[in-house]
């Protein structure tokens, strides 16, 4: 495994055990490399594997079948285990689950001093992640007086501070509201091109999707599709099959498509999208974009 | 159905934390009337649902239902038992019977049904949801996270309800999901004509739905009206911390007036009349 790789998914399986005793697949031979510093955007049906993917990236899953490599380390090995959970780390969708201390600096620091670093590192760290993701001004607030969007950040803040290589957020925007969805979103882009932190989000939502370097998506514990956003949404009747929909611009310039206007398939923003439009609009609509 | 007077509700009233979540709401709900309920997190919305369920006494202010005050001095009013239906958050999460449809029965069977009229009431409300008889008799633990949800709902409609509260149903659930409990529930109102009161982060998904929508910001009653007027304000509703469906976003982008439109074949149908065949087009 070159340095460029971050995690190697080699061949996994991963099936439990349900009460009537038959074994349930849930991961079926997935092989995918996780690149260093990349955006990996993963989608798919409730059910088809992507969370327990996601668990087995930090050693809370071990395979069935196949490797996991971590920086080169092996999930499986115990005594590596310590060294993988520092480098992965993972945000979960409800924040109130993830919250334990009662003032906001507090609880970033916890991470950290469970990692056994000195004083003064925690205090840096803790500034610096607080930084990160716009919430210096509410370090000595209670986690529980913020909003759904800044509690969410508190809790990937607490990750950051452990300075892993890779953070896995799993449906982060599922119990926010729109601005709250956005703060996050913002907060992911800025560490992955800011900090250049490998960035792994499972997602429900097509417009989160489209920000990523790259899309996989699962369906029934195998990996269906992957590429850039542009090339996975442009395969329209696959993507039905898989459960998914377009991006809300993709789907309005499919539309428009229908209706005899040329629009390319990779308009994934409105913003591209409305570029598109500019040269078909009628005289009197001067297009200012 | 429903009117409130000057409602205003805070936690911990009596203490030095006391933290106001709602304050002077007036509004009247209409019998059979499906009202979407939306608002930033923390503007009020489930602790207004939990007044609207009895589960909340408001700290002052008047509630009453059906020319019924909701509740009696400062509790429930106990006549008003399982005429309103509330489904919580994750609703899933409180399944906990052997079978689909002993989870579900278990509801009328509190308000004191007979175990085959808490049966029969149970197998009209999966059928209601699109439940099949193959799941019946299955651990509600082995269904999908979707069909778990509608098992969960199914338990509040078996009580019969008069009205349904939905605290956030399309959470965490795939496209596909949304789109079938979406569809699961416009059948479900029209059948039952039950008073439905929609609370969701999906705007697509309130719009979608309801013919009426109330805008709670910071506590307060910030909008009501059709989906159309709600949603022809973006800067409105950017104060309270929303904005309109994702596809109407292209309107402004334009600098056109915002059109009523919520999914891309609406938005498709009012961007025609402003084009026109011809011209090329570069997209990246």
């Amino acid at each position: 495994m070159d340095n460029s790789t971050v995690c190697r998914i080699e061949h996994v399986t991963s099936h439990y055990t349900t009460e009537d005793d038959t074994q349930k697949l849930v991961l079926d031979d997935i092989s995918l490399d996780i690149r260093r510093g990349e955006f990996l955007a993963v989608l798919g049906r409730n059910g088809s594997g992507k969370s327990t993917l996601a668990k087995h990236l930090n050693a809370i899953l071990l395979p069935s079948g196949g490797k996991v490599w971590v920086d080169g380390m092996d999930t499986t090995d115990e005594e590596l285990l310590f060294e993988i959970r520092r480098r992965v780390g993972m945000v979960f969708q409800n924040p109130d689950n993830q919250l334990v201390s009662s003032v906001v600096e507090d609880d970033i620091a916890f991470g950290p001093e469970n990692l056994g670093v000195s004083r003064e590192e925690i205090r840096a760290r803790v500034d610096e992640a607080l930084e990160a993701v716009g919430l210096t001004e509410y370090k000595d607030r209670s986690p529980h007086m913020l909003s759904g969007g800044q509690k969410q950040r508190v809790a990937i803040a607490g990750i950051i501070a452990m300075r892993p290589d890779v953070v896995v957020l799993d449906e982060p925007t599922a119990m926010l509201d729109p601005k709250g969805r956005d703060e996050v979103m913002e907060t992911m882009m800025l560490l992955n091109k800011g900090i250049h932190m490998t960035v792994v989000l499972i997602t429900h939502f097509m417009e989160e999707a489209i920000m990523a370097d790259r899309v996989c998506v699962l369906s029934d514990g195998k990996l269906a599709l992957s590429g850039s956003p542009a090339s996975v949404f442009s395969e329209e009747e696959t993507l039905q099959k898989l459960g998914l929909t377009l991006p809300p611009a993709a789907a309005i310039a499919q539309g428009l498509r229908k209706e005899g206007y040329p629009i390319p398939k990779d308009c994934l923003t409105m913003d591209a999208l409305a570029k598109a439009i500019c040269p078909y609009l009628k005289e009197g609509f001067p297009c200012s974009h | 159905m429903f009117t409130l007077n000057h409602v205003s509700y805070s936690y911990k009233a009596d203490s030095p934390v006391r933290a106001q979540a709602l304050s002077d709401i007036s509004l009247s709900i209409k019998k059979g009337e499906c009202v979407g309920l939306i608002g930033h997190t923390g503007s009020g919305k489930s602790t207004l649902a939990q007044i609207l369920s009895g589960l909340l006494t408001p700290t002052s202010g008047t509630v009453s239902f059906e020319d019924t005050p909701l509740f009696i001095k400062n509790k429930f009013n106990r006549a008003l038992r399982g005429q309103i239906g509330l489904v919580f958050q994750y609703p899933e999460y409180q399944l906990f019977e052997e079978t689909v449809l002993k989870d579900i029965a278990y509801g009328p069977m509190n308000l004191g049904a007979t175990q085959s009229e808490a049966f029969h009431k149970a197998r009209t409300a999966a059928q209601l949801l699109g439940l099949s008889e193959e799941v019946f008799d299955k651990s509600p633990l082995q269904l999908s996270g979707g069909q778990k949800r509608r098992v969960a709902i199914a338990g509040i409609l078996a009580m019969e309800p008069q009205v349904l509260i939905l605290d956030e149903p399309t959470a965490g659930l795939d496209p596909e999901g949304r789109e079938e409990l979406l569809k699961i529930l416009k059948n479900l109102h029209k059948s039952t004509g039950n008073t439905t009161i929609l609370i969701s982060h999906s705007m697509d998904f309130v719009a979608g739905f309801t013919e009426r929508i109330i805008v709670l910001n910071r506590g307060s009653l910030w909008m009501d009206g059709t989906p159309q007027e709600i949603f022809s304000d973006p800067e409105k509703l950017k104060v309270a911390g929303l904005a309109p469906p994702p596809v109407s976003e292209l309107f402004s982008l334009f600098g056109f007036p915002v059109p009523p439109v919520f999914t891309a074949e609406e938005a498709v149908s009012a961007l025609l009349p402003y084009m026109h065949q011809g011209g090329g087009s570069v997209c990246k």
